[in-house]
């Protein structure tokens, strides 16, 4: 990797204005699982990474720090009893060892595992050095998005978003501009060329915390994902999904997607296909899959992420 | 005249041999052994789990410089230019290479070459250097290089390189004429990475014009001998160090291009250099070749097998041979015909991969007799058992069977689902590959201390333990009371690791060793104390058959001299030709492997719950490295049959997943019950009648469980490996 200067934070606004007016010359990090890789490919070059692991968190309640790990997650006791889904999405990431360095706040930023992404000798959209190299023929995508956008085919690799998602949670954000609060939901979109990041996070722009808010919805929410390999893998596709029932009528619903897009996604299509009527899980799961555009290799993740809507749905009817 | 009785219980063969003055006499089935065939922890686990042992990876020096090459990204491609320039003039490059005007075949083949005195400004120099390619197109798949107007990947010929027909092939469309039921089908199987978990490489060292190479190789003597030849060195003046090694699998025979690279910046630069590759280019290293196996194969009703027909194609990359596959074979057929071409494709070069050959034809061979059973309604176990003409397959089978419930397994596919178990099984066999030349010298001092001491490397099978085990058990001592030393090809000779030859070839002359050290020990003990040296022994730490009892120390201490050496090596058959010195029990080795799956029809995922391996390897020095070994093999099989696969990019003939991320190897949570099972069988041959072990428990795997997700779905997935999206097609895609 190219020598850079390391600066230890102590607070995420002395953080935020580290990184800020940087552009890629200067990089956050965390557990430094995804940065890592970068850094050794190259990819990211930065004269300064901003280590951010010192940072105290304050603890609130309601809240995850940005710096829990995933282990932390999976394991609090309060997130299982009221958020079964993130707790859920967080233990199942990767492996014990990732999980016990991996950060909140470093899973909802981590860069695509898109293998053309990540390595420079392909044009990439999203490194804006040209078109995607995944879509056109004799592309290898079998991993790729089956909603692809117009720009980019990659499937967004994070466990956590699409649990944050069903269950409502937001993010707060400390910028130098200003904090704000973010809908996880909204914390995505498709980025203008060369942008590698997938969220709207400004430049230096730092998670600082989620915010999670019981609601009867959360309380019953699941996720469940389907890896190829057992043992660290990303999922080939994953479903989060909340519902409050009234009876067996679908009093609300909140389902989203990983690993089948750029980003992760609300399945709105499937919600409606089931929202004030009768739980029906395959309506859900065919309403899940109607837009799907899949790549030459990836058809077989349509049949997948409907039989993962339909098992995220019986289990929480169940 | 001595009788050998061969075999294993129950199928005992006895043989009248000659014992040869001078060589011990042989093992069978009536020794009484005290240690061989006893558990032994591998003599040098501790050192591995703390840290201690040492690889090539771990030698240091203060003046240390680092050696790499930089690749091309093309997979075809002239060099115009390489420009150096700016590479050399950083501070810290200490040697440069540049290659140009060579002509680039695969995506990862060399361009130019750098040492420098830090990995930064290694890699900083690397990218500083500025290369010309004139691109041409290139084929990386064994469909598109065979395609009119491929591009031609070497000069000297066509793509296609046509293998010699076996057999006749009118006498097998007689046999199909005759069968009742003939069966046709197509079986892929992928390219796997040998995957080493130390990287391929060395560290060299310069003294006095004479080399010093610390290699993470399966062959030391190889290494030197190549390194001599390619400096023009006599073979004494290079010394090849391999304590411990990560992992070769048959792709660490050396020394290579880098570990040459790595000794000419040695010497330019007069300090001791590093060149271990990274993971991506351990990707490219080598692989085992692909395949696409067109089988048409028939039996009767009653289960005799008629006619075996393949032709098969695979790609070893820029090698012109190497795509072979052992298909058919295993199980007695009418007839027998087979055509085995090589592809050349731009990719990087096919080389020795555990069982070369065999799990890639035993995955389409016993997806065939598993097909041919099903169309005459046999269980294919059956089937096997009466076409099967080896008698230890033949006993491993009941073995086997049991273990893993054989008389659970349902008719294909008629498991309630959504999640449906199945049953599988196959086989494998392997050469008995004792090879004559390894020697090893056993040293036993004054003080009673023992020494067996080796050049060649322990690839990881435990090789350490083995010699200790075998010269305790002459000397009469525990396998912890004797030292062993491994890994500097200034002991004497060993072969490399290949052919899974290095158990059998060794424990021969560790035992002469051994032997021939008892002997003189013994006569200085009868000279000192009395008797007859004939009739004394070692036995539990003391002589036996002595005037007076004597420890094993104490026997040494009446030797007049400070040490006694002795060199052990195979003895041959007299006469031209040699060949084993005693007969052989059976003419292979001989393994069967039972897997049981589930597999989950919604989302098309394998999951291995049960394999069951029983493996011959003659006589079963280490029922516990044995078990290791197959476990190993096993694991390795699984990993092939579920998710490793080597993806290129077919525009650019790169390789995407050149990583651990991409490129899927099993992990803890995939890996099932396994009960491995090592089979003893006096083979003869030596004079231990160890035979191989170290390739074969990895050739059935996939062929099991191939049959096995068969069995459960009732339809075939018949393409490596078998993921999800190839179940979810196999069942007709989405419900």
């Amino acid at each position: 990797m190219k020598a850079f200067a390391y600066l230890t934070a102590d607070g995420f606004e002395a953080a935020s204005r580290a990184l800020a007016g940087k552009g890629p010359r200067a990089v956050a990090k965390a557990g430094g699982t995804d940065l890592l890789p970068l850094l050794k490919s190259r990819l990211f070059e930065p004269d300064e990474v901003v280590n951010l692991q010192r940072i105290r968190s304050d603890g609130r309640n309601g809240e995850l720090g940005a710096l829990a790990t995933l282990a932390e997650v999976a394991a609090a006791a309060w997130v299982r009893e009221d958020f079964p889904a993130v707790a859920k999405a967080a233990g199942e990431a990767a492996t014990p060892q990732i999980r016990n360095a991996g950060t909140v706040g470093g899973n909802l930023c981590q860069h695509t595992r898109c293998w053309y992404f990540r390595d420079a000798n392909y044009t990439c959209h999203k490194r804006g050095t040209g078109d995607c190299s995944a879509a056109p023929d004799g592309a290898q995508n079998r991993y790729h998005a089956i909603f692809p956008h117009k720009r980019c085919v990659s499937a967004h690799p994070s466990n956590l978003a699409p649990a944050l998602i069903a269950v409502g949670a937001k993010v707060i954000c400390v910028h130098p501009d200003g904090d704000r609060t973010v809908d996880v939901e909204l914390l995505y979109d498709e980025g203008p060329k060369g942008r590698t990041s997938d969220t709207i996070l400004r430049e230096g722009e730092l998670i600082r915390a989620v915010v999670l808010e019981p609601t009867p919805l959360a309380k019953r929410s699941t996720y469940v994902e389907l890896r190829e390999r057992q043992s660290f893998d990303f999922a080939l596709a994953s479903v989060a999904a909340a519902i409050e029932l009234d009876g067996d009528v679908v009093k609300d619903v909140r389902i989203a997607f990983g690993g089948v897009a750029p980003i992760p996604c609300r399945a709105k299509a499937a919600e409606n296909a089931i929202r004030g009527k009768k739980l029906d899980v395959d309506a859900a799961a065919r309403a899940a899959v109607a837009g799907a555009t899949p790549l030459s290799d990836n058809a077989y993740k349509v049949p997948v992420l409907k039989e993962l809507v339909r098992r995220a749905l019986t289990e929480l009817a169940s | 005249m001595s009788e050998l009785r061969l075999g294993f219980p129950g199928n005992e063969k006895k043989e009248d041999v000659e014992i040869p003055p001078g060589t011990p006499p042989p093992w069978d089935l009536s020794t009484p052994h005290a240690v061989v065939g006893k558990d032994h922890p591998r003599l040098d686990a501790v050192a591995k789990v703390t840290g201690q042992a040492k690889y090539a990876y771990d030698i240091r020096f203060k003046d240390l410089i680092y050696a790499k090459f930089l690749r091309s990204p093309h997979a075809s491609a002239k060099v115009k230019r390489v420009d150096l320039s700016r590479a050399k003039a950083m501070p810290g490059v200490v040697y440069t290479e540049a290659y140009e005007g060579e002509t680039i075949r695969f995506a990862g083949q060399q361009v130019a070459g750098v040492a420098a005195e830090s990995e930064e400004i290694l890699d900083d120099a690397l990218r500083a250097i500025v290369v010309e390619y004139d691109v041409l197109p290139c084929v990386t798949t064994v469909e598109d290089a065979l395609r009119d107007g491929a591009p031609q990947v070497l000069a000297d010929g066509a793509n296609l390189r046509e293998g010699r027909p076996q057999g006749n092939l009118q006498l097998v469309e007689k046999a199909h004429a005759e069968a009742d039921a003939v069966v046709e089908a197509l079986y892929r199987t992928q390219v796997q990475t040998h995957s080493c978990l130390e990287t391929h490489g060395s560290v060299c060292k310069w003294d006095d014009g004479k080399l010093t190479v610390w290699s993470s190789t399966q062959s030391t003597f190889g290494v030197r001998d190549g390194m001599a030849r390619t400096f023009g060195i006599p073979q004494s003046d290079v010394t090849v160090i391999t304590e411990h090694m990560g992992g070769g699998f048959g792709s660490k025979f050396g020394p290579d291009a880098w570990d040459q690279f790595c000794a000419r910046a040695a010497r330019a630069a007069k300090r001791p250099c590093k060149a271990l590759l990274d993971r991506r280019e351990e990707h490219i290293a080598g692989n085992r070749p692909d395949s696409i196996q067109r089988c048409r194969f028939s039996v009767k009703k009653d289960g005799t097998l008629m006619g075996a027909e393949v032709r098969s194609q695979g790609t070893s990359g820029v090698s012109a041979g190497g795509a072979n596959v052992y298909n058919p074979g295993l199980y007695r057929f009418r007839a027998a015909y087979s055509q085995q071409d090589t592809v050349l494709t731009n990719a990087s070069s096919g080389r020795a991969f555990r069982a070369p050959g065999h799990p890639q034809g035993v995955f389409a061979l016993e997806g065939m007799i598993d097909e041919l059973a099903e169309a005459i309604g046999m269980d294919p176990l059956e089937l096997r058992r009466k076409n099967d003409p080896n008698v230890v397959r033949l006993a491993e089978y009941e073995i086997g069977a049991r273990e893993i419930g054989w008389h659970r397994r349902k008719k294909p596919g008629s498991d309630t689902g959504p999640v449906k178990r199945g049953l599988g099984m196959a086989s494998g066999r392997w050469g008995h590959n004792a090879r004559p030349g390894t020697e090893v010298r056993c040293t036993i001092g004054r003080d009673g201390s023992v020494l067996f001491a080796n050049g060649s490397q322990d690839i990881g099978t435990g090789t350490r333990t083995v010699i200790a085990i075998v010269g305790a058990e002459e000397l009469g001592l525990k396998p912890s009371e004797v030292e062993v030393r491994l890994g500097n090809t200034n002991d004497p000779y060993g072969h490399g690791s290949g052919g899974s030859v290095t158990t059998p070839s060794i424990a021969p002359p560790v035992h002469a060793a051994a032997w021939q050290a008892k002997q003189e020990l013994l006569k200085h003990v009868a000279a000192a104390v009395g008797g007859d040296a004939q009739k004394m022994d070692l036995r539990d730490g003391k002589v036996t058959g002595a005037p007076r009892e004597l420890t094993f120390k104490q026997a040494c201490g009446t030797m007049p001299v400070d040490q006694l050496t002795t060199l052990g090596h195979m003895a041959q058959k007299s006469g031209r030709g040699g060949g084993h010195l005693y007969p052989s029990f059976n003419g292979e080795v001989a393994g069967v492997q039972f897997a049981e799956v589930l597999v989950d029809t919604r989302t098309g995922v394998v999951r291995v719950v049960k394999i069951v391996a029983v493996q011959d390897c003659g006589l079963v020095i280490d029922p516990l490295t044995a078990k290791s070994q197959i476990n190993g093999g096993v694991i390795q099989g699984i990993s092939y049959a579920l998710f490793e696969e080597r993806i290129l990019d077919r525009r650019t003939g790169d390789q995407v997943n050149a990583d651990f991320l991409g490129y899927k190897i099993a992990g803890t949570l995939d890996m099932p019950e396994i009960v491995s099972i090592p089979f003893s069988v006096s083979q003869g041959m030596t004079s231990t009648g160890a035979s191989s072990l170290g390739e074969p428990p990895t050739v059935p795997t996939s062929g099991a469980i191939g049959n096995a997700v068969a069995n459960a779905l009732g339809v075939r997935v018949r393409s490596l490996p078998i993921t999800p999206a190839k179940v979810l097609a196999a069942l007709g895609g989405a419900r």
